[in-house]
């Protein structure tokens, strides 16, 4: 869709909302960065003064690495911004596509840089200090506990069933894609005989990434992005983080792993038993799933013929970077967990 | 047929084209990076259309043999054994890349029953281990130097 369409729609959109005749939407801007959503800045002038806003919209079909659901991430948005606690941008509006011509959600835009980009301009010192803060926003999350997601949200029956989920959906994964992979045959097994202790459940972002957190103004961090949120375990969100510092550096749990764990299990209460480099780097494999399934899809949908996008053909090379970090990863788990046994060992 | 110059010479052709004219004159940031992009996939075809025959070929040896030898330790008729009997009714045809892609996912299966039916604390597992070491090998081989364009 052309932004002038867009901004017409806008407008439109906005009168039925309230925001009267007297409207304008200008300075429309695409933001970069996101590979699932389409994402447009846009200011509003009306007799009230001028905002800015972020419209998020679904993608036409042939052009979605991802399918996710608008209506179920609006309802999400709604609550936890009249919970008034979470640290994000205030949603203010969702359309079916009616109006906008494809499912939406606007939020407030925030006038700071993203996390990421931001990181790589600053000292090492104060990548540890952000660090630091990120524990803490990612704590405060998870500190909302599992009761303010919406009803529609599924809730997992335990904590076993939420992991063997996740193992499922690897295993779907793998075996209706375009080729066999065996990667995923074996990290789906090493999983599942790997299961960590098991953390309370509450609401996770699932795609917590420092590409996916913007610093405001007063230098708040502002969690956006939240299409992938759902009822987990926690370690699924620091795991991620991980998983994707490995693409896109600094990796701010590695700056200080065991540091980074305490400040977040002050935070949250959770114990070191359950909140270690450890678990987290077996979340860190696990987590996988959700997104990396949806770029998966992506690539077999344009491996036959259904999408056309280059970004498709360029994450092709996703997948071995991905298939090394898994092995790194369990190598370096079975290597302290043999180390840890020797150590026992030597005690008896 | 002629072979020179190769295939992954006439790519790198086009790829410095791309890079060291087109590439300066582009400014608007999502060309640039859908550019990017597509220098790197380039890079990819590259290495695959000089490798990725042999590849195939050599992984599938790998896998039949080793699988053909532990099978006899395993429990029978389980996974394994299929994906060997599947694999064993379908020769080589020919090195068409279809032909050879389609009996890729035959020894690629019998990799996987491998790697789940092999237990972590038998003798052998050390070898199954490197099988899925050396396909990783060729697949970083492929991707070569491989960050996020347009996510910093």
């Amino acid at each position: 869709m052309d932004l002038d369409t867009t901004r017409r729609r806008l407008e439109e959109f906005l009168r039925l909302h309230g925001a009267g005749e007297e409207i304008a939407v200008s300075d429309l801007e695409p933001l970069m960065g996101g590979y699932s959503l389409v994402t447009t800045r846009f200011t509003v002038t009306t007799e009230a003064g001028v905002r800015t806003y972020v419209l998020r919209t679904d993608p036409p079909t042939d052009a979605a690495l991802t399918h996710t659901d608008r209506h179920l991430e609006g309802e999400l948005l709604r609550a936890l911004t009249e919970s008034g606690k979470a640290p994000m941008p205030a949603m203010h509006w969702t359309d079916d596509g009616t109006v906008l011509g494809s499912p939406s959600i606007i939020v407030d835009y925030v006038d700071g840089p993203q996390l990421l980009g931001h990181l790589a301009k600053v000292s090492d010192a104060e990548q540890a200090r952000l660090a630091l803060q990120l524990a803490d926003a990612i704590a405060t999350v998870h500190n909302l506990g599992e009761e303010v997601a919406p009803p529609a949200f599924v809730r997992p029956t335990s904590w076993d069933a939420y992991i063997d989920g996740f193992i499922t959906e690897w295993r779907d994964l793998e075996s209706s894609h375009v080729e066999r992979e065996p990667f995923i045959r074996w990290v789906a097994s090493w999983l599942d005989s790997h299961r960590p202790p098991p953390a309370p459940l509450t609401l996770v972002h699932g795609e917590f990434q420092t590409g996916n957190v913007m610093l405001s103004a007063s230098g708040d961090m502002q969690i956006i992005d939240w299409e992938y949120a759902h009822v987990g375990d926690p370690r699924i969100d620091l795991g991620w983080l991980q998983q994707c510092a490995a693409f896109t550096p600094p990796d701010l749990i590695g700056i200080d792993p065991t540091g980074f764990c305490e400040r977040y299990c002050r935070a949250t209460g959770l114990t070191a038993e359950l909140v270690n480099p450890l678990t987290i780097a077996y979340f860190s494999i696990l987590s996988g799933a959700k997104a990396f399934g949806g770029l998966l899809r992506g690539i077999a949908e344009m491996a036959n013929g259904r999408n056309h996008l280059v970004t498709s053909a360029y994450l092709v090379s996703a997948l071995p970077y991905t298939h090394r970090l898994w092995r790194q990863a369990t190598q370096s788990i079975e290597g302290a967990m043999l180390a840890l046994q020797a150590d026992m060992e030597a005690v008896r | 047929m002629m072979t020179q110059p190769s295939a992954d010479r006439l790519l790198e052709v086009v790829r410095k084209e791309l890079s060291d004219n087109l590439f300066p004159a582009i400014t608007d940031p999502q060309a640039t990076a859908n550019l990017q992009m597509v220098l790197h996939v380039l890079g990819t075809i590259g290495v695959r259309v000089r490798n990725e025959i042999a590849w195939m070929c050599e992984e599938v040896a790998a896998a039949e043999e080793l699988g053909a030898s532990i099978a006899t330790e395993l429990p029978p008729a389980g996974p394994l054994t299929t994906a060997l009997e599947r694999l064993s009714l379908a020769p080589l045809v020919s090195l068409h890349l279809d032909d050879v892609a389609a009996r890729y996912a035959l020894g690629t299966e019998v990799l996987s029953c491998l790697l789940e039916q092999v237990p972590a604390d038998h003798p052998r597992r050390g070898e199954v281990e490197r099988l899925l070491d050396d396909r990783l090998a060729h697949e970083v081989a492929v991707m070569g130097e491989f960050a996020l364009v347009g996510r910093s």
